[in-house]
């Protein structure tokens, strides 16, 4: 039996015997183009423009001729008779009754199906040894160089298709720890795939792995900012917050039933921190902003409103009454409030009172029903975040 | 005592309190006495070398404060492409390469887009023209972009699946490596570069540093677009080269620094990136890309915890900051750990911070924050008509402000950045005196402490280095003239004639 690998260092066994050696580089490389074309006849000629193309015509035939005969001699034909090559004078291709296994093969023929078995998976990343034909390279072979490039890529791509299959297969069937090390051979092939690292996060939140969430979650901003000089993903960033948060909830029932009571505004005990809860509401303006600004009048004190001028506070006061509570209304005021104020006026106004309330404070901006924020606070919102504001923070779940 | 080695008639800046002497005697590796006049007769002996500096300076050995020493060792045996300006002349010099070539492959470094008349990065197909038989990596000036030949693209693991690879019309890799297809690729490339091959090259930069006058580096190694393996390199085997090397782990593993033994970390531990890629985090708009302001790599709360951590566990941290955004974020990253902690004195270092506003400078100095700056830097991109004004407008004048940090009561200590400048001290001393901004030069002497008590300080190393004090280490230079008559705009042209580490003489052009 033929048993023949081309990723990796090109292995030969036939019968048991390796024989690499004494095909040689080109003889191996012929075949891989033949296995690689299996359904088809390849050309002489075609042969030729790849292995040898920059021969005499008379000198590229012999090499073909020579190492046709190189195969045949060391291959010969299987138990049923039947030879490796087919060959005539115009053609070459691989004997599709011959008997053999080749590993670029089998990883062509596969699809995920419902019917993948985790060993099936298994067996198919095995044959992963290294790069298709490595180590090889041909001088003036420019096409067939360009064939090993365009392949390589194929196949690295099948790689993680099939880690990914397996990933999945394993995450069906609850083994986490196995599904951990498949995501962590995809993440050495590709390091900054954040959909990876977000499977890796929750894998880890499944299986009760939380410290180790955000251990790799740190890692991985420590290796993007070091290597690509960026941070990670909001999606990234909201599922951290979301194991962060759970792990809070898990030591803090206070934390936890701030989330879920009416009372929307959780204060720790040190007054530096101070963790809001807001909704959002689709299509309805300012409902987000006008959540927030409720939600800090509510604790707000004099000195935090008092960076912003009556005009401000009133502006603000157009979309949340409740904070008009900290201006005494002057007859003159009374005329300017009732007048239309400019969208402008009250963001700006918000962005003040945002900016000041977070003045010597790390405030958390927990934003549930995220998806369905309206437009301008969103608008808003990325405003905000994109102005860095010292100790505020936002988690949007 | 005897002296092995005696100075004589020399102008000694002592760099203590301006105080200059004419000899300084020299027993094993220390400083043993300094003295004015002719007063040395008693430590005279029969086999003391006698080094008479004619009148000329003699200093502290410069200590460069921001060193890239492998990458700078491994640069200097890479073929430099910066001077062509077409693929052509590119491709010509890699083929002349290619002749007498040694190792793996041939390594081209400092290609910019702008250079070429083409406008655009040489392909392998381009390459494939010139040399075809022998892996060709090529790299941007600033490692952001790769270029490789076809049989560079077989021969290297390359990360096909990555975002960031250019391709054809056809779909086919054009050889070019951006963002983190260029990172992993890179990574690959060098973490199979032997350590044998290092030190090769890192000895042979040696003679370069000391025939400029350099005793101490501060190593900054490690980091991906650099390796870990620089660093682990530097960590094992930092003292079998003749000058001193103090390293900067650059990374953000507390526990692994801990766990070697190491005191600080960081150095190009990036909170943003460079004004010559547009990704150096500002307050403004850059000027020649209205609505780009850069980016930071961490949020605020990001960059607090790990500036925390760092004070909990008394490491030196030396972030990388060069827009005045990025600077912001860092000081109040350290307010917030000064305040959570009480701990000081650990003097956690700025690298770079070219654009400190002067209400950071302010910040810095009450939190004993040290500047780690590149004057070269001004005489390379400073002034008008040159990258920084390309960048910032009318706000070119604000960058690397030396006078106002120093009169601010912030110490700057001084480096080259190598080899993104030149190794070489009296030029960067030259960049800080003449400075483009009038406003922002120092006096000589003031340049002169950058690179060496400074320098000393920004490592914990003033009680031995920095200073020409009895019982200090016996890191010495002597110049060809007298830097403090020199026209200040000659500065640049002084050169380093002895250079003396731990009382050896490992450079004398004298004799």
């Amino acid at each position: 039996m033929l048993n023949i690998s081309f990723l990796g260092k090109s292995r030969f066994e036939c019968d048991g015997k390796i024989i690499e050696d004494q095909l040689g580089n080109k003889a191996s490389a012929l075949i891989c183009l033949l296995v690689l074309n299996e359904k088809r006849y390849l050309s002489r000629e075609k042969i030729i423009g790849y292995l040898w193309p920059d021969s005499s015509q008379e000198a590229a035939k012999y090499n073909l001729r020579y190492n046709l005969w190189l195969i045949k001699k060391n291959i010969g034909e299987d138990k049923n008779g039947n030879p490796f090559l087919k060959v005539d004078n115009d053609c070459c291709c691989i004997n599709r009754n011959f008997e053999f296994e080749c590993d670029i093969l089998d990883i062509m023929k596969f699809k995920p199906s419902e019917n993948d078995s985790i060993e099936s998976i298994i067996k198919l990343k095995k044959l992963f040894r290294g790069d298709l034909l490595e180590g090889c390279y041909f001088n003036k072979c420019d096409e067939f160089n360009n064939l090993i490039i365009y392949e390589r890529i194929n196949f690295e791509q099948r790689k993680v298709k099939i880690l990914k299959r397996l990933v999945d297969l394993y995450e069906n069937e609850d083994c986490y720890e196995e599904c951990t090390e498949a995501i962590n051979e995809i993440l050495e092939i590709e390091p900054f795939a954040e959909d990876m690292v977000l499977k890796l996060l929750d894998i880890h939140s499944k299986n009760g792995k939380r410290a180790s969430a955000i251990s790799y979650f740190n890692n991985f901003c420590n290796k993007l900012a070091c290597s690509l000089g960026i941070p990670p993903s909001n999606e990234l960033r909201n599922k951290y917050n979301e194991i962060r948060l759970s792990l809070c909830d898990n030591h803090n029932e206070q934390t936890a039933s701030s989330q879920n009571s009416t009372s929307s505004v959780d204060l720790e005990t040190s007054s530096s921190k101070v963790k809001l809860t807001s909704s959002c509401m689709k299509n309805i303006d300012y409902f987000w902003i006008s959540d927030v600004a409720g939600k800090i009048a509510e604790i707000a004190d004099e000195d935090t409103i008092s960076n912003l001028s009556v005009k401000e506070i009133m502006d603000l006061g157009h979309i949340q009454g409740s904070i008009m509570k900290f201006v005494n209304i002057s007859p003159e005021h009374e005329m300017e409030h009732k007048r239309e104020v400019m969208g402008v006026c009250i963001v700006n106004a918000f962005v003040k009172l945002i900016e000041s309330f977070a003045k010597g404070r790390d405030v958390e901006i927990l934003i549930l029903n995220y998806k369905n924020i309206d437009e301008i606070s969103s608008g808003v919102l990325e405003y905000l975040k994109g102005k860095d504001i010292h100790g505020l923070n936002f988690i949007e779940k | 005592m005897h002296a092995d080695i005696l100075i004589i008639n020399g102008s000694c800046m002592t760099m203590e309190n301006k105080e200059i002497k004419n000899w300084i005697a020299i027993s094993q590796s220390r400083i043993i006495a300094l003295g004015t006049g002719n007063d040395y007769e008693d430590v005279v002996h029969e086999d003391t070398i006698v080094l008479d500096a004619k009148g000329c300076s003699v200093l502290p050995g410069f200590i460069d404060s921001h060193f890239h020493v492998v990458q700078t060792a491994l640069n200097s045996v890479s073929l430099d492409l910066s001077g062509v300006k077409t693929h052509a002349e590119a491709g010509e010099k890699i083929r002349e390469a290619s002749k007498s070539f040694v190792g793996d492959y041939i390594r081209g470094i400092r290609l910019e887009e702008g250079q070429f008349h083409e406008k655009t990065f040489p392909g392998r197909k381009l390459l494939d023209q010139y040399c075809n038989d022998v892996p060709v990596v090529l790299n941007s000036l600033e490692y952001q972009v790769s270029m490789l030949n076809t049989c560079a693209m077989l021969y290297f693991k390359i990360p096909f699946t990555a975002e960031g690879i250019e391709t054809d019309e056809k779909q086919m890799p054009t050889g070019i490596f951006r963002k983190q297809a260029n990172a992993i690729l890179r990574s690959n490339i060098l973490k199979n570069i032997s350590d044998e091959v290092r030190k090769d090259a890192v000895s042979g930069i040696m003679e370069t540093l000391l025939m400029n006058g350099i005793t101490t580096v501060n190593a900054m190694e490690g980091g991906t677009l650099y390796s870990d393996k620089d660093a682990d390199f530097v960590f094992e085997n930092s003292r079998n080269f003749p000058i001193d090397m103090e390293l900067f782990y650059q990374t953000m593993d507390i526990e692994k620094i801990k766990s070697m033994g190491l005191k600080r970390l960081g150095g190009c531990l990036y909170i943003d990136g460079t004004l010559g890629a547009r990704t150096a985090a500002l307050s403004f708009e850059y000027a020649d890309r209205p609505g780009t302001m850069g980016s930071l790599c961490f949020n605020q709360m990001e960059i607090n915890d790990f500036v925390l951590n760092c004070y909990k566990n008394n490491l030196q941290l030396a972030l990388y900051t060069i827009g005045d955004r990025a600077i912001e974020i860092a000081l109040n990253a350290h307010e917030n750990a000064l305040y959570q902690t009480g701990i000081t004195g650990l003097r956690h270092r700025l690298e770079h911070a070219e654009l400190a506003t002067d209400i950071q400078i302010n910040r810095a100095k009450e939190l004993g924050i040290i500047f780690s700056m590149q004057p070269t830097y001004e005489s390379y991109w400073g002034g008008r008509g040159k990258m920084y004004e390309q960048r910032l407008g009318d706000k070119y004048a604000l960058s690397n402000p030396f006078k106002k940090i120093i009169e601010k009561g912030v110490v700057i200590c001084g480096g080259s950045d190598s080899d993104v400048t030149e190794p070489r001290p009296l030029l960067g001393i030259h960049s800080a005196v003449n400075h483009p901004v009038e406003a922002h030069r120092v006096d000589v002497y003031e340049a002169l402490k950058m690179f060496t008590c400074n320098g000393a300080y920004g490592i914990f190393q003033e009680k031995e280095k920095g200073m020409l004090k009895p019982g200090f280490i016996a890191d010495i230079v002597i110049l060809d003239d007298d830097i403090l008559k020199t026209a200040e705009d000659k500065i640049e042209k002084i050169n380093v004639c002895v250079t003396i580490k731990s009382g050896e003489i490992l450079y004398n052009s004298l004799v």
